[in-house]
C-alpha cells in the first residue's frame, strides 16, 4: 500500500492517480473480503480483464472458487508483485528471495502448494501459476516413473489396456 | 473418463491397490490439478522427464501428451525448420526406429507436433513408442 512522507509520496500518489489507485475488494467463497489495491489485483488476467472492461469494481469480485486462507496467500503475492515496481538490483534480489521463500512455505504444505496453484491458474496471475508449477516440476525432474509416484504419493493406475498399447508400439518400433 | 479407467484398472493386477479411491480424497494428492496445471509443470521438465511421466498414472500420461508441453520443448524457429522437412518421413513407419540422440530430438519433436497436428490421435502413439527408448538408453 502506498504510504510515504513528502515529496516522494505525492510522486506516488499521481502516479496512482494515472494507473487507477482504486482499492478493489475480492471476496472469498467463505464470504470474507479483501481490500487490495488495483495494482495488485491486476496480477490477476482475469480480475484486470473484468476491470478494464468496466465492471463492477465498486462491488468488488466474488472467487467462488477460492478459500479465504488461499485467497489471503495469493494477495500476499499479488502485493508484493503488483504494489511495488522492482528497479534497483538490490530491489530485484529481495523480489527473489521473497518468491524463494514464499514456494520454500508451499513446498512443504503440498495440499496448500495444490490451492495456491488452483487458485493462480483460475485467476490467471501468470507468475504465480509458473512459481507453484516450477516447484512440482522440480520434483518431477530426474526422477523415474516409479519415483515419481512415491513422490507425489500416486497410485500406478494405468490400465491392462494401456500397456498392451505401449507394448505393441514398441514391437513395431 | 477418469471414472471408467480407475474401473478397467480392476484388470491391472501387477501393481493395482484397493485402498487407491482413498488416496484420491486425500487434499494433499496431485490428482486434484487440473490437467492444465500439471501439464504446465512438466512443460518446465525435459522431454525425458515428460516421457517419464507419460509412464507415471493415466492422469500424468493425459498432461504429459498434450500439445502445450510439447510445443515448450520446440526450439523457437520450429516453424522454418517444419517448412524443410519432407513430408513422407511422417508416413514411413522406419522412422519410428530412430534412435533419439540428443542432436535429432528437436527434429523429432518437430515431427510430433506436426503428427498431432495432423491427426491428434496420433500425439499419443507417437509419444508412447519411440519415445520410451529415450530411457532406455
Amino acid at each position: 500500500m502506498a504510504s510515504g512522507s513528502g515529496a516522494a509520496a505525492a510522486a506516488a500518489d499521481a502516479e496512482e492517480k494515472e494507473s487507477g489507485s482504486r482499492m478493489i475488494t475480492l471476496t472469498s467463497n467463505e464470504g470474507k473480503a479483501f481490500v487490495v489495491t488495483e495494482a495488485s489485483a491486476r496480477q490477476s488476467a482475469t480480475i484486470r480483464s473484468m476491470v478494464d472492461d468496466g465492471g463492477c469494481v465498486d462491488k468488488g469480485f466474488p472467487l467462488p472458487n477460492v478459500d479465504s486462507k488461499t485467497l489471503a496467500r495469493v494477495i500476499q503475492y499479488s502485493d508484493e508483485h503488483g504494489n511495488k515496481e522492482p528497479h534497483t538490483v538490490d530491489e530485484r534480489a529481495a523480489l527473489a528471495k521473497f518468491d524463494r521463500d514464499f514456494i520454500a512455505e508451499l513446498d512443504a504444505d503440498k495440499a496448500f502448494l495444490y490451492d495456491v496453484t488452483m487458485a493462480a491458474n483460475y485467476l490467471h496471475i501468470q507468475g504465480l501459476l509458473a512459481l507453484t508449477t516450477q516447484c512440482v516440476a522440480d520434483t518431477i525432474k530426474g526422477k523415474t516413473p516409479e519415483e515419481i509416484r512415491t513422490a507425489f504419493g500416486i497410485e500406478y493406475d494405468l490400465t491392462a489396456q494401456d500397456e498392451k498399447e505401449i507394448k505393441e508400439e514398441d514391437t513395431h518400433a | 473418463m477418469k471414472q471408467s479407467r480407475r474401473e478397467e484398472g480392476d484388470d491391472d493386477v501387477s501393481v493395482g491397490k484397493k485402498e487407491e479411491e482413498a488416496g484420491y480424497c486425500s487434499s494433499s494428492s496431485i490428482s486434484r490439478l487440473p490437467e492444465a496445471c500439471l501439464a504446465h509443470a512438466i512443460s518446465f521438465t525435459t522431454p525425458t522427464d515428460a516421457c517419464r511421466c507419460s509412464a507415471v498414472s493415466a492422469d500424468f500420461q493425459a498432461a504429459a501428451s498434450s500439445n502445450a508441453v510439447w510445443e515448450r520443448f520446440l526450439p523457437p524457429d520450429y516453424h522454418s525448420i517444419l517448412a524443410r522437412a519432407d513430408d513422407p518421413c511422417l508416413e514411413s513407419k522406419n522412422d519410428l526406429n530412430i534412435k533419439i540422440t540428443a542432436q535429432r530430438r528437436p527434429f523429432y519433436l518437430i515431427l510430433l507436433l506436426k503428427a498431432a497436428q495432423q491427426n491428434k490421435d496420433a500425439l499419443g502413439i507417437f509419444l508412447l513408442s519411440p519415445l520410451f527408448a529415450i530411457d532406455e538408453e
